[in-house]
């Protein structure tokens, strides 16, 4: 099966910006801020599991 | 779409090696930069080490190794307080506490980040997935889960894959029966030993494991798992049975897949190399008995860079028909801690372990002492057998194990019969050596 590394990353990307982003809107609300880094943790690891093995 | 149902990750697990040992080290070169500039412990002990230098796996060999002890120096007394020296991060950002059992000295103190404690039990996904454990599983825990970070590992994997987890602490061994009876489990976590007293028990509350409990697939943690235990396991409980292979300071790191030969270390997320057992440096080709060193590559907030699993194994040389592509482990020798050298044999209580346990089903717990009488060293097998056997039947049972640890060993065993649940029975960590001798 061939799988879309590249758009598969770029998706990734987004997420990480997006978490970021609204991190930065919550200005410090607790409920955004943990979560956004609960969505950021999840990213890392899409990012270590997908995004890395691109060449 | 077609679903993938055999691996985790499909794309990792069938990378060619090659691929997984370029990903490692650009992963390991960003681990030390990271070590170096965040652990003041790592600072130290990588002075003069450039990470941009590390290209290959030889330049890996001559960064240094870590021992636990070192680890234990760098907690105790020092701030901040239990991580002292090894922690890489602000300690506000730690989320999770684990510790070593202190079996071989001080307990050594193991947080994680929220985000690196979701890396330990991504980790653990490729493991249980690897097992067969699936979302239509439901997965019964017969622990009680504290300070250690084996089942918390287990059970926040098998809930990330989707399974039902059913957390079966807080009972005694029967009512912890009975739960997996009504609930209707089809999977197991637990240590061998557990695993064989549950169905020991069970068979003197009058179920039959493999015909009245419903568990199809069972994972070991906790303990080694020799192959005549896990075979063991098989036949009483009419399940599955895995291994896998890890620990408090690098996570679960290895396990084996549906060929139940080996154990596949979890590359790229780890570095795993094999140094000699004489030297405890020197890098060895695959067929040989050496010591595993593992460096978790993703996890920052306490690095452990090179770390001495102390554990005897061999790479095993032939890919696997599972399909992945990562390196395969046996555990051949148990650990080097409880390497003895008696009488000129180099012995360890692994071997005893397989003899008894591949055959004798008669031996229900068992324990290793070894002593010394005057200059000479003794070793004396303490054994309880079930308590279906008759004592006209201990003394060729006695003469048996004798000449089977005489040849697996080439030392002469005493052998003491214990009478029906006079020995302890072993639930984590399991230590049935007794080395008297040590001061």
């Amino acid at each position: 099966m061939e799988y879309n590394l590249r758009a598969m990353d770029l998706e990734i990307k987004a997420i990480e910006e997006s978490a970021r982003k609204l991190k930065g809107l919550g200005q410090g609300i607790e409920t955004v801020a943990r979560n956004a880094a609960a969505i950021l943790a999840f990213a890392f690891l899409l990012e270590r599991n997908i995004s890395d093995l691109l060449e | 779409m077609e679903k993938n149902n055999k691996y985790w990750n499909p794309i990792i697990e069938t990378l060619p090696p090659e691929r997984l040992q370029q990903i490692e080290l650009k992963r390991f070169r960003e681990l030390l930069r990271w070590a170096k500039d965040n652990s003041p412990f790592y600072g130290r002990k990588l002075r003069g080490i450039e990470p941009e230098d590390i290209r290959t796996m030889e330049d890996v060999a001559k960064v240094p190794v870590t021992e636990k002890d070192e680890l234990r120096a760098a907690q105790e007394g020092k701030e901040p307080y239990l991580y002292g020296d090894l922690l890489a991060v602000a300690p506000d950002r730690l989320s999770i506490f684990h510790q070593t059992s202190g079996t071989t000295g001080k307990p050594v103190y193991i947080p994680d980040t929220y985000e690196s404690w979701q890396w330990v039990v991504e980790v653990w996904c490729y493991i249980l997935y690897a097992a067969g454990f699936r979302s239509t599983d439901r997965v019964f825990l017969p622990f009680v889960y504290n300070v250690y970070i084996a089942f918390w590992q287990g059970h926040y994997a098998a809930e990330k894959l989707g399974c039902e987890v059913v957390p079966g602490g807080g009972l005694e061994t029967k009512a912890r029966i009975q739960k997996m009876k009504e609930v209707q489990a089809t999977a197991l976590m637990n240590t061998p030993t557990y695993g064989l007293h549950m169905a020991e028990v069970a068979r003197e509350m009058g179920l039959d494991p493999k015909r009245d409990l419903n568990i199809k697939r069972m994972i070991s943690a906790g303990e080694p798992l020799p192959e005549p235990t896990r075979l063991r396991l098989e036949e009483l409980w009419g399940a599955e049975v895995y291994d896998h292979i890890g620990g408090t300071e690098p996570g679960g790191w290895g396990g084996m897949c549906s060929e139940k030969k080996g154990m596949h270390v979890i590359e790229p997320h780890y570095l795993f190399e094999m140094v000699d057992l004489e030297t405890m440096s020197k890098p060895i080709p695959p067929g040989t008995k050496g010591v595993a060193v593992i460096t978790p590559l993703c996890r920052k907030c306490i690095p452990l860079i090179r770390f001495n699993l102390k554990d005897v194994m061999m790479v095993m040389d032939e890919p696997c028909s599972c399909g992945r592509t990562s390196i395969r482990v046996n555990q051949v020798g148990g650990r080097v801690d409880d390497l003895r050298k008696i009488r000129g044999v180099f012995f360890t209580p692994a071997v005893v372990e397989e003899v008894i346990r591949g055959k004798f089903p008669e031996v229900v717990e068992f324990e290793t002492h070894l002593t010394q009488e005057e200059v000479m060293p003794v070793l004396t097998l303490r054994v309880e057998f079930d308590p279906s056997i008759g004592e006209g039947q201990w003394k060729e049972l006695r003469a048996r194990m004798r000449e089977q640890l005489k040849i697996r060993s080439n030392l002469t065993f005493e052998i003491e019969v214990v009478k029906p649940g006079g020995l302890p029975r072993y639930t984590l960590k399991s230590s049935r050596f007794k080395d008297h001798t040590k001061k």
